[in-house]
């Protein structure tokens, strides 16, 4: 099959099918303004928390670092996870704790903990990357997704969030973004909703304020 | 205000004393009402199965038979849709560019019979009385063609002794389509029988619509498996009540 | 093609006539309507966000060209490859060489229409390498060795009691379980499956060329996992599917998903721009996109069709449209079903067969009214219809009709001819047996309006 000969015979297909008139560029002026519901920076914690519970997610807002480290242990132990994934350094560094373990234990884990790169307020979305040292597989993995952020990394809306990681990787993307939203669900059985089917079942999120 | 009246082909064969009805409404709004013996249809038939060139010419003699200057009501949304939003393709032979205003005058002064009544005229000097429980159905053509959804239903509030109840589907689709009702009966059929079936649930005792295409649809399903529900156009409705001009009858749309 | 379209026929009728169907369909159309009035309410300005999906889409379209080598460059940058393929077949073969070179024996794949388009399942079984399909629908569906039933729902028509009886025959466990069981049986089996996979292919929901990069969205973590495990990744793609630029997404994400599954935003939507990085923990070590044409240009180059190409593929048209919902997915007997299926399947695939899909509808415009990107999707039927007519697939009989309608029409006095008795019998002569056993024939009245009005007036003159 000859490569060269099949882009140049479909690209020469298309100008010939365009060439055939009708081809006006609208004159319509497409802007995001007005189109959804704006959040104003002042609610944007706000927004994503509301977004979130409608999701059925829990996000604890914490003032500080140590308050965080206390929230997620008392959650940890409220749910009874006896092995806790975490392969970010700096996060295994704070939460210390004999409970996490490397990646190695992810056949038997029964949460994962990782950093994000954004929220997203108006969605209730948390953007993370295959540039994360979570990578690809652990995230989606694990049945149940411990996710922990600082506030002054929240955006508004979805674009916003691409135009920072376009800023933050000075073009050179990640191999995968990825903006989660909610718990992994399914409506193909009778419409009945079910959670976590392939992805994780539960999502936990923790705010730091500082 | 003079009017001249459209009688669409169908009405004109089966359902003529609906258009008794208009003209006596009309008239007790104090329009003039005109009506040009040599029109006949306004080409939807053929258009909508794909036979273009045969609807442009039945359509071009719609175009004659009309003064472009003067108001025309007819009791039909689907006809109104086609005018007023498929002639100029039909008849400029090329593809319109995304805004192509309404070049011809008529396109803008064809109006079915409940909008007219609401935009135009007064229609709250109508004095209609029917006792029963009725329910409205949206036809595609009114609803989608036309934007006609609170016009109708303003119209039937004032119906001394009408409830109005509504049902989920009143939007939905009767399933007439033309040549779609004959070319897929059973697909028509169940469509059909949804919405008879829902209206009855909803414990209507009247359908009312603004097309007589889904009324006759809905009703020949209706009398052959013996429902008490009955079919009519609100122009029938809206007449109750008036000293007609001419004959009237019990104003359901088999005569 | 008479076969195609007489099994069209026989199909739907027997289906329209099925009451369990439409029962379930109902319930399935249903939900999605209340999922999809909620989902709107996100929206300020929905018209606006169509017209400005629609203004984006017609530019990428008329760009189509420059758009696709704008991509090719950035995804090669990335260090993925591009295969362009002109049709099903020389995509087939992208993929079996892709397969040959990993001596790839399992694949795991999320859903994609595009595949269904190629056959590329029953392509690869025969050549003995297993691929397993990952999203719950597909599964589903996969099992029961039926294709899918909807764009977005594939397995909508089966009742919860269907596929439990379905995982106990075919899988082996307990009978009568329930949808959250069920869903757990699927999840363990599919969870080997992707770690055990040497290839996973993916469809894509939007092609991003200003970054290089493929866009896919889902609820359920399938696509997840079969870009995360396995060491190839085959995206395989229309070449419609193009987006000028990622910033869209942020309208077509929330349009998509609130026209195709009443959601603000689905679960997961994720965005691969190549092969995993040397310093990333893990993925594949190879992405491919397939470009496939198969058809497209031809729509393309009508500049009537050309709208049809802006489809995102949400499936909304499918749930408003009430000829879907009595006939179900199947009975189109195509890829692609519902209004979208009956405007494009003529295209790709021969109006001569296909032309009468674009006749089994009433042409109520509920698809039009509900399109994301305002498609007119009604108005593309008719066009379809008068290109069939022009193509001369018209029965002899049904051309002379319309020429005897004209001149009927043309002339007052033809159409005054007849009493209203004899015309009654003339309908029942020739509609008799189309009209149906559901409805009584109309009564004609003795005389029509125009006849009644000329005789008053003439009384009234005199």
């Amino acid at each position: 099959m000859n490569q060269l000969h099949a882009k140049e015979n479909i690209i020469e297909k298309i100008k010939q099918g365009l060439n055939r008139s009708g081809k006006n560029d609208s004159s319509h002026e497409v802007g995001l303004q007005s189109i959804y519901f704006n959040v104003n920076d002042l609610e944007s914690v706000d927004q994503f928390i509301t977004e979130n519970s409608l999701l059925g997610v829990q996000v604890y807002r914490c003032k500080n670092d140590n308050e965080f480290i206390e929230a997620f242990r008392n959650v940890s132990k409220s749910k009874a996870w006896k092995s806790v994934v975490c392969v970010n350094p700096g996060l295994k560094k704070r939460l210390g704790s004999p409970i996490i373990y490397d990646r190695g234990a992810m056949y038997s884990m029964d949460a994962v903990i990782t950093e994000c790169e954004y929220f997203v307020a108006r969605t209730g979305t948390v953007v993370m990357s295959s540039a994360q040292p979570s990578g690809r597989v652990l995230p989606v993995y694990s049945p149940v997704h411990v996710i922990v952020g600082h506030e002054n990394q929240m955006v508004n809306s979805i674009s916003e969030a691409l135009e920072d990681i376009k800023r933050q990787y000075l073009k050179e993307y990640p191999s995968a973004l990825y903006f989660l939203t909610g718990v992994s669900s399914t409506g193909d059985i009778e419409k009945t909703l079910v959670k976590g089917v392939h992805g994780p079942k539960e999502v936990y999120i923790f705010l730091i304020e500082d | 205000m003079k009017i001249q009246l459209f009688v669409p082909c169908f009405v004109d064969q089966l359902f003529p004393q609906t258009a008794f009805n208009m003209i006596s409404i009309l008239e007790k709004l104090d329009c003039e009402v005109v009506y040009n013996p040599q029109q006949t249809c306004c080409g939807q038939p053929a258009f909508n199965a794909g036979h273009w060139n045969e609807s442009k010419i039945v359509a071009q003699k719609f175009l004659d038979d009309f003064d472009p200057e003067n108001y025309i009501v007819t009791p039909s949304g689907s006809c109104t849709g086609f005018v007023r939003n498929h002639y100029h393709k039909l008849l400029s032979g090329k593809i319109p560019p995304k805004d192509l205003g309404v070049k011809n005058p008529l396109l803008r002064n064809i109006f079915e019979f409940s909008e007219f009544l609401v935009q135009k005229l007064d229609y709250t000097k109508i004095k209609a009385s029917m006792d029963g429980v009725g329910t409205y159905h949206d036809s595609c053509g009114a609803l989608r063609e036309c934007g006609i959804k609170s016009a109708p239903r303003k119209l039937l509030e004032n119906v001394e002794g009408l409830k109005i109840v509504e049902t989920e589907d009143s939007e939905v689709c009767c399933g007439f389509g033309g040549t779609f009702a004959i070319k897929y009966e059973p697909i028509s059929t169940a469509m059909t029988e949804q919405k008879v079936h829902n209206a009855v649930e909803k414990g209507a005792d009247y359908i009312i619509s603004t097309d007589l295409s889904c009324l006759m649809q809905m009703d020949g399903y209706i009398k052959k498996h013996n429902y008490k529900i009955k079919t009519i156009h609100i122009v029938d409705v809206l007449s109750r009540g008036l000293n007609p001009k001419y004959s009237s009858n019990s104003g359901y749309c088999v005569s | 093609m008479r076969t195609i379209q007489g099994k069209f026929h026989r199909e739907s009728q027997s289906k329209a006539e099925d009451l369990e169907h439409r029962r379930m369909m109902n319930h399935a159309l249903n939900q999605s309507e209340i999922a999809f009035q909620n989902g709107k309410q996100q929206f300020q300005n929905l018209d606006k966000a169509k017209e400005d999906a629609q203004s984006v889409k017609e530019k990428a379209t008329i760009h189509l060209d420059r758009y696709l080598l704008e991509f090719e460059d950035r995804f090669t940058k990335n260090g993925g490859k591009v295969i362009w393929a002109r049709d099903g077949k020389e995509a087939l073969e992208a993929v079996w060489k892709i397969c040959a070179e990993k001596k790839a024996k399992k694949i795991v794949k999320s859903k994609s229409m595009v595949t269904e388009e190629i056959h590329l399942n029953a392509f690869l079984q025969k050549k003995d390498i297993e691929v397993i399909e990952t999203d719950l629908g597909e599964y589903i569906q996969q099992l029961s060795e039926e294709p899918p039933y909807h764009i977005v729902a594939p397995s909508i028509h089966k009742s919860k009691e269907e596929v439990a009886q379905l995982f106990h025959e075919k899988l082996g466990v307990r009978p009568h379980l329930g949808p959250e069981e069920l869903t757990m049986v699927a999840r363990r089996q599919l969870r080997t499956e992707f770690q055990e996979a040497d290839i996973g292919i993916t469809g894509v929901n939007f092609l991003l060329s200003d970054i290089g990069g493929v866009a896919i969205t889902e609820n359920e973590g399938n696509a997840r996992m079969v870009t995360a495990f396995p060491n190839t990744h085959i995206a395989i793609t229309g070449i419609e599917k193009v987006l000028p630029s990622a910033k869209d997404l942020e309208l077509f994400w929330p349009l998509l998903a609130t026209h195709g599954s009443g959601q603000k935003v689905t679960v997961y939507n994720s965005i691969f721009t190549g092969p995993k990085h040397r310093n990333e923990t893990d993925g594949p070590e190879d992405m491919y996109v397939i470009l496939l044409d198969n058809g497209r240009t031809n729509i393309l180059s009508d500049p009537e069709m050309r709208e049809s190409l802006h489809c995102i593929r949400c499936g909304a048209c499918l749930n408003v449209c009430p000829v879907y919902k009595n006939i179900g997915g199947h009975t189109y007997n195509t890829v692609y079903g519902g209004p979208i299926g009956s405007v494009i399947t003529p295209h790709l695939s021969g109006m001569k067969e296909y032309g009468h899909l674009s006749h089994a509808s009433s042409l109520c415009g509920a698809c039009t009214e509900v399109c994301p990107v305002k498609i007119n999707l009604h108005e593309l039927l008719l066009k379809n219809r008068r290109k069939s007519v022009e193509q001369k697939n018209t029965f002899r009989l049904e051309k002379f009709s319309w020429y005897i309608w004209k001149r009927s029409m043309l002339s007052r006095r033809m159409l005054n001819t007849a009493n209203g008795n004899t015309k009654e019998r003339m309908f029942r002569y020739l509609f008799k047996k189309s009209w149906g056993e559901n409805r009584a024939i109309p009564t004609f009245p003795k005389k029509s309006f125009n006849e009644q009005w000329k005789e008053r007036n003439s009384k009234i003159e005199k």
